[in-house]
Formats: C-alpha cells, structure tokens, sequence
C-alpha cells in the first residue's frame, strides 16, 4: 500500500523538480536574450553615429523673374564677392564652396554682408540655402533692406530646433517685430533649409523651402539693398550655399 | 510558470508544518527520505527564482538606461567634418623658427634694407637697433615696408616684435600678401593691446572687408612687448601673439603666402617699435 507520507513526498518532489526545470529554462532563456539584445546594443553603442544621407536640394530659383532680370548665383567659390564680417567678434571663411560665418561672443549677433553683392532697385529678389554644423536652438537667417551707414536692416530668421520663422526690423538700435515667431516645417539639422524673400517696394513676400510662408507690408520699408545672413550666438557655425539674387525693373 | 509552481509546492507542502506528521512518521520509522533534503531542494529553487527575477530586473533597467536614457548623439552635417577646426591646431611652434630655414631677418641695426612709407603720411627710423614707426596724421593709419626685402613666394612664419611708446587703443601690426596690381590686395593682421583684441583685415583699393576679430588674453597691454607671428601656407593662415596660435583663416582658392609685406599703424596717438623680424620657410607637416 502506498504511505500516504510517502505520496505527499512523491508529489512534492515532482513538483520540486518541475519548478526546478522552469527555473533552468527560464535561466537558459535570459542568457540568450543577454547575449541577443547585449550583441546588438554594444553595436549601437561603438558604431558611427548615424548620419543622415543629404538629399542634393535642385538649384532652382524659388521665385522666378517676370522679365528679364539678370539672376545672379554666388557659389562661394571664392571669396570674390567679398564678404566679410559686419560687427567686430567673429569670424567669417569661405571654404569648400560655402560662407561659413560665425558669432565669437555668447549672445551676440554676427552678420556677414558682401561689398559687391547687392540688388539694385526697389524689387528684387534673394534666395540662399542655410544649415549649420552642429544643432542648434538659436535663430540664424537671411538679412536684406540692409544698409551699415544707416544701421539698418530686415532679419528672416529661423530656428530648426523648434521649426519657427520671424521676420523683424531693426533700425539704428530699435527692433520691431514684423512677424511674429510662427511655426513652419522646416528641414531639421543637418539639412539645409532654403529662405528665399521677394521684395517689392515694401511688399514682402518670405519663402521657406520654396513654399510661401507668409507675406508683409511694410509701408515705411527701408530703401537701402545691402544683404548678408546672420548668426545669433556662439556655439555653431552657418554655412551658407548657392545664393541667388536678381532685381527686377 | 515556474515560479507559481513553486509557489503551490511552498504553501501545500511545508515540511516543518503541513505535513509534521508525516515527517514524525517518518523518522519514527527512520524512512530513507530525508525532509531537510527536500527542504533543502525548494529552498534552493526558491533562492534560484528570487536570483532570477533581481537579475531579469537589473538587465531590463541596464537597457531600458542604454536605450532610452542616454543622450542621443545628434547627426552630422558631413560637410562640416571637412571644415576648420573651430579651436585652430598651430601648424608650427613659433620658438623652434630660429633653428627654422630662414627666408628673411632683420635686427634694425642698420637700415640696410631700406624702411619706408609715404613721406606726407608716416615717418620711419632705424636707430638703436629698432625700427620706429608713426604716423603723422593724427586721425588716419600708415603702412610702411622695405625697399629690399624679399617678396614672399613661399610658405613662411613671419614674427615681430612690437610694443608702443606709451599706451594706446589704436591697433597696429602687420600687412601681407600684398599685390602690387591693379586691385592693390593685401591683408593684415592687426591688435589694440589696450582692448586686448586681434583683427584680420581684407583691404584693396576700394576699403575693408573684417574678416576675423576676437580677443585674446595673449595680447598683453603697454608697456609690454607683443610678438606677433603669421603663419601663411596657400589657403590657411595662422595668426600667433607671444608665440601661442590666436586664430586661424581658411579661404578656398586664396593663395595668403604670396607678395609683399610690412607694419601697419593706426592714428598718431603713440610710435610703433618694431625689432627682431624673423622670416622662415614653413611647409607642411
């Protein structure tokens, strides 16, 4: 006859070794799954970061002349234009077919203009690729209406990081605030995004990535023509490719 | 599973409680199972699936931080990997130039190599082995070169000394690869010792372009010496106060160790001493 102490036993040990050979299996499978996932995230870890593939952006003007107009491309081939810095801490290089421009004091504008580049009536039209080396939350962008006598100028600006626009007026010391920041979809870091801007005589049209993003009048617009972009702090660098200007008559 | 298996096998069989008279049985008649044995087992088992579960927790912690914690690299602009570092890298030590081939040196113990500049503008004299240099309007700047130095067709580090005969905020220094051709380019490299800032000016015919600015706590104020060097190899240059790299100017396509060279002063607030020019070949590394 069976013990009933000794059943008890039997049972208890069976129970004993199955929840032993779960315990092995469940071992076996978390060792596989170390080795799985462990392989995979010290291939994340050391590999490169990813870089994204640029897309080439067509070379193609936004915002085409109604007449004739001569459209002028500066590819930065050389610094033939000759750009050069508009305030004193910075630094502006013309290198591997780009402007490279940069603020060296924290929080302070840097602007790049060119002494022979600038459109020559009161209609006209400016269009330039703008990325910068490593991410950034601070605004850069294009300027125009600009004159340095004067102290005066128009800022398109962008800020990627949080995919908004704004354009403002300064006039010898004085900001106004044409447009306020307003969100747009821009291309994110490490892509160029292309700002183009259509002046005529006040009316402004402001063009991100060839759509319109907003329009403007400006009944007390600035005469003066002079262009450049801009940088607002230290910390990155813009690079600044294929820009187009034409003036229509 | 496992783990809730164990758990019956704990709660109906206990040996010390549920099944005690079994167990006393059982040693009454010193049977061959032994309780501790089997107490033994489902401890182990039980230690086994606490180790289980602190380890599964512990290596879901590590990845879930590896994974989602760490601060992601942001991507590359790979056009920015071929640019100029934005801390300039010295290309060469200006200490060891002496020992360097050497392209041109004066010591102004005589004006031998002819020192001069535009007579209504700025006044020069070689005496006491430097060279003195002012200029004559009050509110405007005065180059001035060397009627028999070399023109530079060469990569070449280029140093001087330089210091003022009493404190100034007007800038001084040195121009290069000036062309005597119709455009009349020429850069310079200029500090205001006072401000303790630097300046690389484009200048032609028709006015300057700044190209680079900054400050820099090598520049020392009056009545100190500044040496200023210039590092100059096709389309790099490098800019070097008391013998420590400032700032560095890259230009595709420019060509920066090519013409003529000389000293530049702003306004007649003090006079320019300059001595030990110092002209070396500087290749390549």
């Amino acid at each position: 006859m069976n013990d009933p102490a000794t059943s008890t036993n039997q049972k208890s040990n069976m129970i004993t070794l199955i929840a032993g050979g779960c315990l092995t299996v469940l071992f076996t499978s978390l060792c596989m799954l170390v080795l799985i996932v462990g392989r995979n995230q010290i291939a994340v870890l050391n590999g490169p970061t990813p870089t994204p593939t640029l897309t080439p952006v067509p070379r193609i003007l936004v915002h085409s002349p109604s007449d004739q107009s001569k459209v002028i491309h500066e590819d930065f081939s050389s610094n033939k234009n000759l750009w050069a810095l508009y305030y004193d801490p910075g630094k502006l290089e013309v290198v591997n077919g780009k402007m490279i421009l940069q603020s060296n004091v924290a929080n302070n504008y840097e602007i790049g203009t060119s002494r022979t580049l600038a459109p020559n009536g009161g209609r006209y039209y400016i269009q330039a690729d703008l990325s910068t080396d490593t991410e950034t939350s601070d605004p850069y962008g294009l300027l125009f209406g600009s004159s340095r006598s004067l102290g005066t100028y128009y800022m398109f600006e962008i800020q990627p990081q949080r995919g908004t626009y704004r354009l403002s007026k300064y006039n010898a010391g004085h900001w106004k605030e044409l447009i306020p920041a307003t969100s747009v979809e821009l291309n994110p870091h490490p892509f160029s995004n292309t700002l183009s801007v259509y002046f005529d005589h006040g009316k402004m049209e402001l063009y991100i990535n060839g759509s319109l993003a907003s329009t403007y009048t400006d009944k007390d617009f600035f005469q003066s023509r002079d262009l450049g972009m801009f940088v607002s702090n230290t910390g990155y660098r813009l690079l600044v490719d294929d820009l187009f200007l034409y003036s229509e008559k | 599973m496992g783990f809730f298996i164990y758990a019956i096998l704990i709660s109906n069989w206990r040996p010390g409680v549920s099944s005690s008279k079994a167990i006393c049985k059982r040693q009454s008649m010193n049977t061959e199972t032994n309780p501790k044995t089997n107490y033994l087992a489902g401890f182990i088992i039980g230690v086994g699936y606490i180790l289980f579960f602190c380890l599964a927790l512990t290596l879901c912690s590590t990845f879930y931080y590896l994974s989602e914690l760490q601060p992601q690299s942001s991507p590359i602009n790979t056009f920015a990997t071929s640019l100029p570092p934005t801390t300039p890298t010295p290309h060469i030590v200006p200490a060891e130039q002496k020992n360097a081939d050497e392209i041109f040196k004066d010591d102004f113990s005589d004006d031998s190599h002819a020192w001069a500049g535009s007579d209504d503008v700025s006044r020069e004299n070689v005496t006491l082995g430097k060279l003195l240099f002012e200029s004559l309007n009050k509110d405007s700047y005065a180059f001035t070169g060397c009627g028999y130095c070399p023109q530079l067709q060469s990569p070449f580090y280029l140093q001087a000394d330089f210091s003022t005969g009493k404190a100034t905020d007007r800038g001084f220094g040195i121009y290069f690869n000036y062309e005597d051709n119709q455009s009349g380019d020429f850069f310079l490299f200029r500090i205001n010792p006072e401000a303790r800032k630097y300046y690389l000016f484009q200048g032609d015919k028709d006015g300057w372009s700044l190209l680079a600015a900054g400050e820099s706590s090598e520049i020392k104020s009056f009545p100190n010496v500044n040496t200023l060097g210039l590092y100059a190899n096709r389309d790099v240059l490098e800019m070097y106060v008391n013998g420590k790299i400032i700032d560095s100017y890259k230009q595709s396509g420019h060509v920066f160790h090519k013409g003529d060279f000389g000293f530049y002063i702003d306004g007649s607030d003090a006079q320019l001493v300059i001595d030990n020019l110092l002209i070396t070949k500087a290749g390549e590394k």
